[in-house]
């Protein structure tokens, strides 16, 4: 009697079981069944295509420039005072890994005068590049010139009056040259700034 | 047995016949930004943001059995080749048409890697118009070109709060207090918004049966 009990029991538990196998697997229909029948769905792609930019500009004033004769008789001529009036403004967008710089270069320099032309800090946004200690000299043998800012990246400097690297221009008189310096009308110096590609950093 | 046989028969095929249809035409927005695009000249900036046309791209609703069979359009990004500083946002331009209804997404929602919710409606819509907006655009970005893609999902939200963009739901134990008591009753256990619970309370049911009929048994 017991143990016929005990298999019935069984029975029932082998039936529950079955029960639960059976409401299992029905659910797992179920779940399976919305899982691909409750969505749809569709993919769309956007394309933001940014396009190499190399765009420069100087802000401010002309630099002007005279030397003016000693208060005392014997000594040298008075060289001028520094200008720095103006600011160099550039926007750069580079294929990642490349850069650019800025040159400065004139088309003439006086007999006997030399000038230097030396960038402050670039600031600004992005990667705009960094100033060449010391700036680039020229003299009347010598006005190819030379970088004035290097490693520029994608970046812009600002187009505000007073954004981008300020630039200092500095005349004096060459004294190697001295006996070549005459009195004569204004001259105008070109000065040209050039923004060019550079192979990879 | 027979009688669980045809609940899942029922319920397959009444899941088959739920199925709400989405399609998603146009799109494939393309900006290009060429040093034009820069309107203070040397120095300047691109605009922080671009927008697409107010009717980029077009999502019909179809497949609903009634006006008041509920849906939601939820939509996420996956990056193919992107900067993390560009952002993509949608809004909702039109209704579109058609007898049911439309809410949300007339303002800019900005998309992440995970679904979220752009707009909800009842009954199947034409011409839902929607529009793009990418921000974060600088020229201090590489020069290339950035690409991202949007998926869209229609969820029937009539037929089911098991979504494929949300397969935790019945990991999250809140939904359940949602069920009413005649929800836990043994003939609509298998009714698609509650089966989990049914499968517990099922479960629990059927533990209590062998425990009841163990412990008789034993007394005897």
């Amino acid at each position: 009697m017991i143990l016929l009990t005990q298999t019935n029991t069984q029975k029932e538990k082998l039936k529950g079981n079955m029960k639960n196998l059976i409401l299992t697997f029905m659910v797992t229909l179920l779940l399976a069944g919305m899982a691909f029948a409750a969505s749809d769905s569709e993919t769309d792609t956007t394309h933001i295509t940014v396009n190499e930019v190399a765009l420069l500009g100087l802000s401010g004033s002309l630099a002007d420039f005279a030397f003016t004769a000693p208060e005392d008789p014997g000594d040298t001529l008075e060289a001028p005072g520094p200008d720095a009036n103006t600011y160099l403004q550039y926007t750069s967008t580079v294929i990642s890994g490349l850069s650019r710089t800025i040159s400065a270069s004139v088309d003439t320099m006086p007999l006997g005068v030399t000038m230097n032309i030396t960038a402050g800090a670039p600031g600004g946004d992005g990667d705009c590049g960094e100033a060449v200690v010391g700036g680039v000299d020229f003299t009347t043998s010598s006005v190819s010139g030379g970088d004035i800012i290097q490693s520029i990246g994608s970046g812009q400097t600002g187009s505000g009056a007073t954004d981008g690297p300020n630039l200092t221009y500095t005349v004096d008189f060459d004294a190697t040259s001295w006996d070549e310096l005459y009195v004569s009308s204004s001259t105008e110096v070109v000065v040209t700034f050039t923004l060019t590609d550079m192979p990879a950093r | 047995m027979s009688k669980y046989l045809i609940y899942t028969i029922l319920i397959s095929t009444c899941s088959l016949f739920a199925t709400i249809d989405l399609t998603v035409s146009g799109g494939n927005w393309s900006k290009i930004l060429y040093y034009t695009d820069i309107s203070e000249g040397p120095g300047g900036d691109f605009q922080y943001y671009y927008e697409s046309g107010a009717s980029n791209t077009t999502i019909n609703i179809s497949g609903c059995s009634s006006t008041s069979d509920r849906w939601e359009i939820q939509a996420k990004i996956t990056a193919i080749e992107w900067h993390d500083s560009l952002n993509l946002s949608l809004k909702r331009t039109s209704d579109g048409t058609g007898s049911g209804s439309i809410d949300g997404g007339s303002s800019y929602i900005e998309l992440t890697t995970s679904y979220q919710t752009i707009f909800s409606g009842m009954g199947s819509r034409d011409g839902i118009s929607l529009q793009q907006k990418v921000s974060g655009t600088s020229v201090s970005l590489s020069a290339e070109d950035y690409q991202i893609e949007i998926t869209y999902i229609v969820n029937d939200l009539t037929d089911s709060k098991f979504t494929e963009s949300n397969p935790d739901f019945f990991e999250d134990d809140s939904h359940f207090s949602e069920l009413s008591k005649s929800d836990r009753s043994i003939p609509h256990h298998l009714r698609s918004n509650s089966p989990i619970n049914q499968l517990n309370t099922e479960d629990n049911s059927q533990d209590n049966i062998l425990k009841s009929r163990k412990n008789h048994n034993v007394s005897k």
